[in-house]
């Protein structure tokens, strides 16, 4: 059995093997290593042992700064996303109407997106948001107080949000090509039978853009979910002041490499998983109702 | 064509890979070249006889300026032993024991690394990872001539000697006496009560433009502020089996209560410019700028501060004493030392290189208490004299605090959930998002369930 699979894909599987290499070793194996060291505390200096489901009783029971690193993370996702898909949906509805540069300015708007997670920006940004920073000059104008919008905890987790709008760039490409999709002859049409700019929007451009909309949403969800440099940058790997950047994976790795509690942070990284997969499979149950596909 | 430039493309991409992977095989096969007949050849006390390349991995933390001393004493080990090489591996703190912890679990640890006794003594020593040196000083490797007894305990476990201190260093005040006088006011003594601090404080406060402070918020930087305060009235951080808190709610409340007095006063930062203090480097400090009197340091980094002022005459100012307590002072003795690994395969070899490290003159010299005072008299007379002035003051500091503090203790495992613990409610406190009560109350609860694990 094994020998005729081989013997038939000998071939292809050869030149597969550097990935197939790859992901065993570096993505497979540690997968599996991490679900059994879940159930274990494992300290990472001594062998592992076996404690059952008391990491994921302990997450779930007792442990407030898992709570905080939760409701972090969901204000995140769920206030960062939408807005960075607004954002991105607006401006590439202003240049799909056939700016002159068009090239030039899709370039320019998609460069965040490249430079987003990098730690460079994030020290950026602590700059721009510091005390010294630019955004005082620019509140002061208004009248407002100079303050620390970075170390201020009841405006920290904000200052993130905005860094993650800022990453428009490449849901931005993705809705410009969806909209290039859509035949003209539509809008024509709708023109024609008097329909405004705002009708031709919800009626027109909004239901046929939906398969791209539900894509974007997708992809920035599991990516926001998962965002761990921009606060572990600004917070100095510590969370923040009272804990207010605590994202759900800065947690997990001061769990593992400053608390020495990996089995717990396995648990935590396997949870998060479950946490993921229940808001896309949420996604996917929804889509059905509000997402259009052409056939 | 474009067919043919692809192909370039992919040979380039190809031959750098495995430039790359060969780059990692050259020094894993060497390495294991020196130690399958290192083990055979016989020790000897010329450190020419041993002949067979050796390579010897070196881990430490700092900044680019403590980088250049250790590489300089690095090359002159190297100068002086053709036969060995020295791997070196630098990170900054915050870097440091994550890395350090990793490479530990993966069973490659470097063969020297920094260890810092105080916050990670025990999260090393009790868990087979670092070699015990009594061997090696038995066969003559390495030299304890002229050690202090206390601080060789320091680096005990279990009756194993297990590591050496790079040097020795106490947390105080470092004062800056030029902008104190030109407030019109005096420096403090160099012993002052907490009493008499507050009072100082308050007039300073006065005196001080706005945006200005008298010192740091200990309750913000970390567990030190605490663990003295604790100390001084016999309790401690940790009970030693680390199974509970080693103070009562009322030590607490009491010292949430004098910051919170202190803030109130403006004598130190309100708790925004404190957490944004925090994460900024040495030269943005406030006390770097000369806009803060006091900074709550460790002695041997009153040099780098006398560095960063310029021509502003520093003081080092015992941190504030109990005359009332049960010890008049609670201060650590802080050890960053040297430890081996006990995976290490050039264990001889590293036990020479380490020795060297603490014990040769010419090393201790370049290195010049960069860690604060080295533990053995040979090496500190041959410092007296180009001690930076700093230093000098830290000597001083140091004898008069060793006199009335009680034993250092190295921390308990669970330490470093407890001290987290204990930083998110103090900003809770200093944030005004709890009351000192509160704060207290839901600690002590929290960290008994930790401790209770």
């Amino acid at each position: 059995m094994i020998s005729r699979f081989w013997h038939k894909n000998k071939i292809p599987l050869l030149f597969l093997s550097p990935w197939l290499i790859g992901v065993t070793i570096l993505a497979f194996i540690p997968m599996i290593a991490s679900l059994y060291l879940a159930f274990t505390n494992y300290n990472m200096l001594q062998a592992p042992t076996w404690v059952g489901l008391e990491n994921f009783n302990t997450m779930l029971n007792s442990d407030s700064r898992f709570f905080q690193s939760l409701k972090v993370t969901f204000i995140y996702v769920f206030l960062g996303v939408p807005l960075q898909l607004i954002v991105a949906f607006s401006l590439a509805t202003v240049l799909n109407r056939g700016v002159k540069g068009l090239s030039f300015f899709r370039a320019i708007y998609y460069v965040p997106s490249i430079l987003g997670p990098s730690v460079a920006i994030a020290v950026l940004w602590r700059q721009l948001f510091g005390m010294e920073g630019i955004f005082n000059d620019f509140v002061s104008i208004f009248g407002l107080e100079p303050q620390s919008w970075i170390s201020d905890p009841s405006t920290s987790l904000y200052t993130l949000i905005v860094l993650l709008v800022w990453q428009f760039g490449s849901p931005m490409v993705i809705f410009l090509a969806g909209l290039k999709q859509i035949p003209s002859d539509l809008y024509e049409a709708a023109a024609i039978d008097g329909a405004g700019p705002a009708y031709m929007l919800f009626k027109i451009t909004l239901p046929l853009i939906t398969p791209i909309i539900f894509f974007n949403l997708v992809m920035q969800i599991i990516g926001a979910f998962q965002a761990f440099t921009p606060a572990y940058i600004i917070g100095g790997g510590t969370g923040g002041t009272l804990d207010s950047t605590l994202f759900y994976t800065l947690y997990l790795y001061i769990k593992a490499f400053t608390q020495f509690e990996m089995g717990y942070a396995s648990a935590m990284a396997w949870f998060l998983l479950v946490i993921i997969a229940t808001f896309t499979g949420l996604l996917f149950l929804t889509a059905r109702k509000w997402v259009h596909y052409q056939d | 064509m474009k067919k043919k430039l692809l192909l370039l493309l992919m040979l380039l991409v190809t031959s750098i890979l495995i430039i790359a992977c060969n780059g990692d095989e050259d020094t894993v096969g060497e390495d294991s070249e020196g130690t399958d007949n290192g083990s055979g050849e016989e020790s000897n006390d010329e450190g020419s006889a041993s002949e067979e390349e050796v390579e010897i991995r070196f881990a430490w933390w700092g900044n680019t300026e403590r980088d250049k001393k250790y590489n300089e004493i690095l090359d002159l080990y190297e100068e002086q032993n053709p036969n060995v090489t020295i791997i070196r591996e630098p990170s900054t703190w915050n870097d440091y024991w994550p890395k350090l912890s990793t490479q530990v679990a993966g069973g490659n640890a470097p063969d020297i690394f920094g260890l810092h006794l105080l916050l990670y003594g025990n999260e090393y020593f009790t868990k087979d990872v670092i070699e015990p040196l009594d061997s090696y000083v038995d066969q003559g490797l390495v030299s304890l001539e002229g050690w202090d007894q206390s601080v060789l305990d320091a680096g005990t476990y279990n009756g194993d000697l297990l590591a050496l201190a790079k040097g020795v260093t106490i947390q105080a005040l470092i004062t800056n006496k030029s902008k104190i006088e030109g407030l019109g006011l005096d420096a403090p003594p160099a012993e002052i009560s907490y009493e008499d601090f507050k009072d100082y404080a308050a007039t300073a406060a006065e005196a001080l433009p706005d945006g200005e402070y008298v010192t740091v918020d200990p309750t913000l930087i970390g567990e030190h502020g605490i663990e003295m305060w604790v100390r001084q009235q016999g309790g401690s951080l940790l009970t030693p089996d680390g199974s509970a808190l080693g103070f009562e709610k009322e030590h607490l409340t009491e010292y949430w209560q004098y910051w919170a007095e202190m803030r109130e006063m403006g004598a130190v930062p309100p708790a925004n410019i404190s957490a944004e203090q925090a994460g900024v480097p040495e030269e943005s400090t406030l006390f770097a700028q000369g806009k803060q009197l006091f900074q709550d340091r460790p002695t041997n980094q009153a040099k780098m501060f006398a560095d960063l002022l310029g021509d502003a005459e520093l003081a080092i100012t015992r941190y504030p004493v109990m005359e009332d307590g049960e010890f008049r002072g609670g201060e650590q003795l802080q050890v960053p030392a040297i430890v081996m690994s006990q995976n290490s395969d050039v264990k001889e070899e590293a036990a020479k290189l380490l020795s060297f490290f603490v014990n040769d003159l010419e090393a201790t010299k370049i290195y010049s208490a960069e860690n604060g005072l080295p533990g053995t008299e040979p090496v500190r007379e041959n410092l007296e004299g180009s001690l930076h002035p700093m230093d000098q003051k830290a000597v001083e500091h140091m004898n008069l605090v060793t006199e009335d503090i009680p034993k250092t203790t190295i921390r308990p495992e669970g330490a470093v959930q407890i001290t987290e613990l204990y930083q998110s409610y103090s900003e809770q406190v200093a944030f005004e998002q709890m009351t000192i009560d509160e704060a207290v109350d839901a600690f002590f609860e929290e960290a008994a369930t930790i401790l209770g694990q």
